[in-house]
């Protein structure tokens, strides 16, 4: 699989304060939540999908809440699996994570939040379509606007033409119908750090529209759209419906 | 060119008890070595050295020079059993009882990186060549300081913990490193890098 991918580094997003899952994560980060009755974390999902369509690419998360837990359950990880992790000290926030992170020496980096569960069809088709020398890609997927924290307007070839960041309630036009779907992000993101070096992070969250609109200003950037499973697990109830979607998938 | 594995003392080559694991520590040093040397594939290829903060005399606990002098036979049996092949000691503390030993700015007292600077000097080694093993943060931040390629961090309850004397001139926010949770998966750490470097 994969085994001549140009991707050469994945940075994992973890330094999340779990705030939305407490008392969850009160003594355990996000990541590091179970998912099935095995004990499978998110996490450790996520590592075992990433070694396989990424065999040889180096992997890393960055931390902060928790540090010796986190520390504990990696030095448990089989070591082809475990990643080299990234402590933050004060929490940066994404955007100056993946900035610090562009230093490193490495080309095409793919950033995937350490808070969702995919399917395992699903991530490989994903790692396949996106694994293209010097592009970038945001993996977005369709959901009502006002549930949506961000929306991508794509071409007919799915190239991105403007993202916007959007507020909690929506930045809904007149008239327009609280049913109506747009393309978010996903929480995943794969692009060369080239691009991104000179970028000074002037904004703790989120992630995506101010970077991305940076990238677009430099670079094409293309959508991938999941089709099925995937679950950013932001609340409990998300957590059980992974849960229950990944029992059923065994 | 060889490469460069610097390892903390305490806690990681013999407990890191509240009365200096250093003074009953010798045996279990000795094996810990012999293990660590069992277990890397090419364990000729790297230079064995530890980097130890020592405050036992800055606490008074001790007489200073009958520390020096315990310190040194400590590490040259070790030498001369062929397990270590350098070392490098801090006695230093910023609020030392022992006043010759008070210091806040030395350079040698882990998380800076002035120990390891020196081996790595004195050693001819490079230190995108080079690791180091500990069990505290503190340890990772001064592999990092000096540049080193890997950093291992042994898994512990208080592998996070800061004091005020853990000091640095450069403020680091993000710390890169390994976990490993004992020494037996440190090598299998050390043999996966080898491997690539």
């Amino acid at each position: 699989m994969n085994g001549g991918s140009t991707i050469d580094a994945i940075l994992i997003l973890g330094a999340g304060q779990g705030s939305r899952l407490k008392p969850l994560t009160n003594n355990s980060p996000k990541p590091l939540l179970s998912i099935n009755a095995k004990g499978e974390t998110i996490v450790g999902r996520l590592l075992s999908q990433i070694r396989q369509a990424f065999p040889r690419a180096s992997i890393f998360m960055n931390f902060n809440s928790l540090p010796e837990i986190v520390v504990e359950y990696m030095a448990r990880v089989s070591t082809n699996l475990r990643p080299e992790l990234i402590y933050e000290r004060i929490r940066l926030g994404p955007t100056k994570s993946v900035v610090e992170f562009s230093k490193l020496n490495y080309k095409d980096i793919l950033v995937i939040n350490g808070d969702l569960v995919l399917s395992n069809t699903e991530f490989t088709r994903m790692s396949q379509a996106i694994d293209v020398p010097n592009k970038a890609f945001v993996v977005v997927h369709r959901r009502k606007k006002e549930d949506a924290r961000s929306q991508v307007n794509i071409d007919a070839n799915g190239f991105v033409t403007s993202i916007m960041e959007l507020t909690e309630v929506g930045n809904h036009e007149f008239g327009s119908s609280f049913e109506e779907e747009v393309l978010s992000l996903s929480g995943i993101y794969k692009f060369p750090t080239n691009i991104t070096r000179d970028y000074i992070a002037q904004h703790e969250e989120p992630l995506s529209p101010k970077l991305i609109e940076f990238w677009l200003s430099q670079i094409e950037v293309k959508s991938f759209e999941w089709d099925d499973l995937r679950y950013s697990i932001d609340s409990l109830e998300t957590l059980t419906r992974a849960r229950m979607q990944i029992e059923k998938e065994l | 060119m060889k490469k460069g594995l610097f390892l903390d003392g305490d806690g990681v080559l013999w407990p890191d008890v509240a009365l200096g694991g250093i003074l009953t520590g010798f045996n279990q040093a000795k094996k810990s070595l012999i293990d660590l040397k069992s277990s890397i594939f090419d364990s000729e290829n790297f230079v064995f050295l530890v980097v130890s903060n020592q405050t036992l005399a800055a606490r008074n606990l001790i007489p200073e020079q009958e520390f020096r002098d315990f310190v040194t036979d400590f590490f040259e049996r070790l030498i001369d059993l062929e397990l270590l092949d350098g070392y490098a000691i801090c006695f230093h503390h910023p609020k030392a009882l022992n006043e010759s030993l008070r210091s806040a700015n030395c350079s040698c007292r882990k998380p800076r990186p002035g120990m390891i600077n020196s081996l790595l000097e004195k050693n001819s080694l490079s230190s995108e060549k080079s690791l180091i093993v500990g069990d505290r943060v503190t340890d990772i931040i001064a592999g990092q300081l000096a540049g080193l390629s890997l950093k291992v961090l042994l898994s512990g309850p208080r592998s996070f913990e800061f004091n005020d004397s853990d000091r640095t001139e450069s403020e680091i926010t993000s710390i890169r490193l390994k976990p490993a949770s004992d020494l037996l998966d440190v090598a299998h750490v050390i043999n996966e890098w080898g491997f690539n470097n």
